[in-house]
């Protein structure tokens, strides 16, 4: 009998230590299926940014890297430009909940299949597919002293409302915000109604029986259900406003006049491109890099619960 | 409390029409059961007294007055839906608050009907939980919940049971004939599913195709069905037909089916005698099907040969389903009757339990 359980602890034995080399067999099998994939994340991705953290804290003099530690950030808190540029991404972040809320009171508009519906949900979508250098090239036209805008304001005798809209510092960036928030809306307006296709019609009806009236029931029903496409849409678009608008400005201000309309992307490309200042642009990016990181590290965060309340 | 009147009522949607001239009166206190098959209209004429769908013409009246364009929360009604139609965000005490509040009464007053409701339906424990933490049983409570607590004088349920397994179907319907014994309010109750019309309903509405085919109490829709449509969708297993012949002989009337006549009892002769050599089809339910030696002492000269095809042993009773000569058959026996499939064996028809419905326009003639 003694012999019998040796022999059979023999056999477990025998089995446990051939399990776990067929774990590990199988661990390194999952890395080398992982490792292509890894490796192209690393060449395109990290790569970059560790040679961007890099750049940042050195100078270029006379094409040789010297180490600075941190003299370029220190530099950069205090450029007049860079600060106004930062200010101007913070007042572009204005554009943000403009763009929820419109966005949202469109889809609603289109979800209720108000007549020709299907035709507004079209045109509403059509400036997001165009590229954003034709729209800054026609909108620059369009707001010039004596562009469409002015000569309509004009023709109906509102004259007075006829202003330099991209020349004038005060005029130039709520000029261009408006631009984007025509350009981005569409996104949004599709967003917000796909998710609004969604919701069962009952709840609608619901709400009506229990006598809620058109806007009790939007804002009890209808914005409780987009939530999580509030969240997210917010999100993209604040991200967008950060890092996402140089191609706006850069067509119709390039940061003017004066440094009005710079943003940090443009101050990027000048002190990179222009300028040469390798490492100070990179300390700009790597600023940008932190900025937009958090914001998607809160966007995980807020994912990991929008589910839970519109299921 | 409150009886509800539709009169003369329309539903277009674009050229078709759905709801065809519909008149129908249901009193104070009642539970109608509207049923039908898909698409037949039950739940646009439900949806017609919410006030969820407009009239195209007619009448609803609700009360003593005409609510045709009374806003649906004016109109006194409440409705459990299909998929609940819960609120998702809210727990169950938001969902069943929400119309209260807009109805802007008092904080009190809400918790006290919420709590006293709760309690009826033995959902208490589940007032802080949100819709997708519950069952479909709770689900279907809370839904229920939340149309009682406003009080309203009539209670529309469109389907609410037909997203339970069959189990919980059972459960719900015996709680909620219980609800509507204590409640006491006038319910009227959608469905397609006529097992539940037949056990729920103190009266039962048939529709097919937009039109009303019958109304009455369920044993007597079940008894004196009046269309062979009717006939044929109230009752499980369904009624078996039969077209026959209607032939005098010898001062009798049989009823040849082909390969096999049938007598028919004495006292229908006065009715069958205007149909003398006429086609007509015989009903008979499952149940008044009979095998075995005592059926053929008590029936004996309503005789059919039949070949067995398929035999359901369901524990309480056994379901044959045969064939004789061209016609299905089935044939609801008592457990523990014996047949093997292929076998060919004698059926006896209760003849004094047939239908007898006219070919052309399949209305009973008894």
């Amino acid at each position: 009998m003694k012999g019998m359980n040796q022999a059979t602890d023999l056999v477990s034995t025998g089995s446990t230590e051939k399990r776990a080399e067929r774990k590990l067999t199988d661990r390194y099998q999952a890395l080398l299926f992982l490792a292509p994939a890894v490796l192209v994340i690393v060449s395109v991705f990290l790569y970059p940014v560790v040679k961007l953290v890099q750049y940042s804290l050195q100078v270029q003099d006379y094409g040789q890297w010297k180490w600075v530690g941190l003299a370029n950030y220190r530099g950069l808190l205090n450029d007049d430009i860079f600060r106004q540029a930062a200010k101007n991404n913070a007042i572009l972040l204005l554009c943000v909940p403009i763009l929820v809320i419109l966005s949202i009171f469109f889809a609603i508009l289109l979800y209720e299949k108000i007549r020709g519906w299907q035709a507004y949900r079209s045109i509403v979508f059509l400036p997001y597919l165009l590229a954003i250098p034709v729209v800054g090239i026609v909108f620059s036209y369009i707001f010039q002293y004596n562009g469409i805008l002015n000569e309509i304001l004009r023709s109906v005798g509102l004259g007075r409302l006829a202003l330099d809209w991209l020349a004038d510092s005060k005029l130039a960036l709520p000029t261009v915000m408006v631009v984007i928030i025509w350009k981005e809306l569409g996104f949004g307006v599709i967003l917000f109604l796909s998710r609004l296709l969604s919701v069962p019609e009952e709840l609608y009806e619901a709400a009506k029986l229990d006598g809620a009236s058109w806007w009790q029931t939007h804002w009890n029903i209808t914005i409780p259900q987009l939530r999580g496409i509030i969240q997210f849409y917010s999100i993209v678009a604040v991200i967008t406003m950060i890092s996402w608008v140089f191609n706006y400005v850069y067509v119709m201000t390039k940061g003017g006049p004066g440094t009005s309309t710079m943003v940090s992307e443009l101050y990027i490309y000048q002190q990179g491109f222009r300028f040469n200042l390798m490492g100070t642009a990179s300390a700009v990016g790597v600023i940008l890099l932190i900025v937009t990181s958090i914001v998607i590290f809160l966007q995980f965060k807020v994912r990991g619960g929008l589910d839970s309340d519109t299921e | 409390m409150a009886r509800v009147v539709l009169r003369n009522v329309v539903k277009n949607f674009g050229d078709v029409r759905i709801v065809k001239n519909v008149n129908l009166e249901i009193e104070d206190k009642e539970f109608l059961v509207l049923v039908g098959p898909s698409g037949c209209g039950k739940s646009t004429t439900l949806r017609m007294v919410a006030g969820l769908e407009d009239l195209t013409s007619g009448e609803i009246i609700i009360g003593d007055r005409i609510v045709n364009d009374v806003h649906p929360k004016d109109r006194g009604i409440a409705m459990v839906f299909q998929n609940y139609a819960l609120y998702p965000h809210m727990d169950v005490y938001e969902n069943m608050a929400f119309g209260l509040k807009l109805a802007k009464m008092p904080k009190a007053e809400i918790d006290k009907r919420i709590n006293e409701v709760a309690e009826t339906l033995g959902i208490t424990e589940l007032l802080k939980r949100k819709p997708k933490e519950l069952s479909g049983g709770q689900r279907q409570r809370v839904a229920v919940g939340r149309a009682i607590v406003r009080e309203p004088d009539v209670l529309l349920m469109d389907e609410p049971l037909s997203n339970l397994d069959a189990k919980l179907r059972v459960q719900m319907r015996t709680e909620l004939i219980k609800l509507h014994n204590r409640l006491k309010n006038t319910i009227i109750y959608v469905t397609h599913d006529q097992t539940e019309a037949m056990t729920m309903g103190t009266r039962i509405v048939v529709m097919k195709d937009g039109v009303i085919q019958q109304v009455a109490a369920p044993q007597e829709i079940y008894d004196k069905p009046v269309n062979v449509f009717v006939a044929g969708f109230i009752g499980s297993p369904t009624m078996n037909f039969i077209n026959c012949r209607v032939i005098s002989d010898d001062g009798k009337i049989t009823l040849d089916a082909g390969s096999f006549r049938l007598p028919a009892p004495a006292e229908r002769f006065t009715l069958l005698e205007k149909h003398i050599n006429k086609e007509v089809l015989m009903g008979i339910r499952p149940e008044n099907i009979h095998v075995g030696e005592n059926a053929a002492q008590t029936y004996g000269d309503s005789r059919v040969e039949a070949l067995v095809e398929v035999v359901e042993q369901l524990g309480s009773e056994v379901l044959l389903y045969l064939k004789a000569d061209r016609y299905s058959l089935t044939v609801r026996a008592q457990a523990g009757t014996r047949a093997a499939t292929e076998e060919s064996i004698p059926v006896f028809i209760n003849m004094n339990k047939i239908h007898i419905f006219e070919t052309e326009t399949e209305t009973a003639l008894f």
